[in-house]
């Protein structure tokens, strides 16, 4: 996984969830999008998780050493 | 939630737990083309009582945004995605064609709801499969020798889907009322057949997610993220032409589908060297699930918002 795709899935995910919320919040949906987009961006972070016990911190180089 | 889609969460949940749950293959076929059929004349006797000039311009309106779609499917999975020419042209024209299995999940919702929509829509699911279909083989840029067009043309316009769908749809035109004495099948028995098909659908998608794990984020995020925006775009559309509620929620729905069935066939002769698992499993294991259970009730009440906002 590149830096670029890290960033745009789990933005996607925190999105979703952020939008799904207020959507709830607001009466006018149920929390499924919430809970997709918590899905989203678990299943990414899960994904990038050795690049980051690795360092501490996500670094494009570890992410895709093909980049670096 | 809707009857219909519990039953696609019991699939799911059977497939989940290794539960062994046989569906003859026939039956699937069986379900697939009673579905094509029922949808195709239902909008056919609608189609009898709407057809003149009016619906013109949303059937080019509706082309267009078919072809629109790959134009912005493409680059995020080229670009962001890093797929390469062949795998993005042929998933952008999976999300730039339509679900007739999204689209009949939808359609019942409406109808247990009791939202009016137009019920021609059909036409629209037709013209819907196409378009998308020649942008994103245009985006892959393949102009192989080797592939053998008249095949090639053949799966574009005379697959399944659109034979069944157009035919139902013209049976239905010519015979009016008389399509009556056929309706107990294809009428009365619809929600029926669409539980037991989406119980097969929901095996069938927990069956194809191992496929993803690879591209897994990054489908994942945008298996759900299209679907929104062609939603989005499909809702606005339909609003702009002036339909109803249903109208509205019905053309999201179909903007934010996923083929699984037309267009596999298409770019399995198309794009040989394409990953069609990837593409397949991607509009299956998470566009479809995702429609089905959060999409299709969100694409309904931003339609609702839209008709709150209009009036």
């Amino acid at each position: 996984m590149t830096m670029t795709q890290f960033v745009f899935s789990a933005g996607c995910g925190t999105l979703l969830m952020a939008a799904g919320a207020a959507l709830a919040l607001h009466g006018a949906a149920d929390w499924g999008l919430s809970l997709v987009g918590a899905l989203v961006t678990g299943v990414t972070v899960m994904s990038a998780r050795p690049a980051i016990f690795r360092s501490g911190a996500l670094t494009t180089a570890q992410l895709s050493p093909a980049e670096s | 939630m809707d009857i219909v889609v519990a039953f696609f969460i019991l699939g799911a949940l059977a497939k989940a737990v290794r539960a062994e749950i046989q569906f003859p293959p026939s039956l699937y076929q069986s379900l697939t083309i009673f579905l094509l059929i029922a949808i195709g004349l239902k909008g056919g006797v609608a189609l009898r009582d709407h057809a003149d000039l009016s619906l013109a311009p949303q059937a080019v309106a509706v082309i267009l945004l078919g072809l629109s779609l790959p134009l912005i499917a493409f680059p995020l999975l080229s670009r962001i995605g890093q797929l390469s020419r062949e795998d993005a042209g042929s998933i952008a024209a999976h999300y730039g064609s339509v679900s007739v299995g999204t689209y009949a999940v939808a359609v019942a919702v409406l109808e247990s709801r009791g939202i009016a929509y137009e019920a021609y829509f059909p036409l629209f699911v037709v013209l819907l499969e196409m378009p998308a279909i020649a942008v994103g083989l245009a985006l892959a840029r393949r102009a192989d020798a080797r592939i053998d067009r008249g095949k090639l043309l053949h799966e574009m316009f005379l697959n399944q889907g659109v034979v069944l769908m157009s035919g139902a749809l013209f049976i239905g035109y010519w015979a009016g009322p008389g399509v009556a004495s056929i309706m107990p099948l294809f009428g009365d028995l619809f929600k029926g057949a669409l539980a037991l098909f989406l119980l097969e659908m929901g095996i069938v998608a927990a069956s194809r997610l191992p496929d993803i794990r690879r591209v897994a984020p990054f489908i994942s995020a945008f298996g759900v993220l299209m679907p929104l925006i062609g939603a989005t775009l499909g809702g606005l559309l339909a609003n702009a032409l002036g339909m109803s509620t249903g109208g509205v929620a019905l053309l999201a729905v179909l903007g934010g589908s996923a083929s699984y069935i037309a267009v596999p066939a298409v770019m399995r002769v198309a794009l040989p060297g394409a990953n069609h698992g990837l593409s397949i499993a991607a509009s299956l294991a998470i566009t479809f699930p995702f429609n089905v259970l959060v999409g299709i009730p969100l694409y309904i009440a931003g339609a609702g918002w839209l008709a709150a906002t209009a009036g």
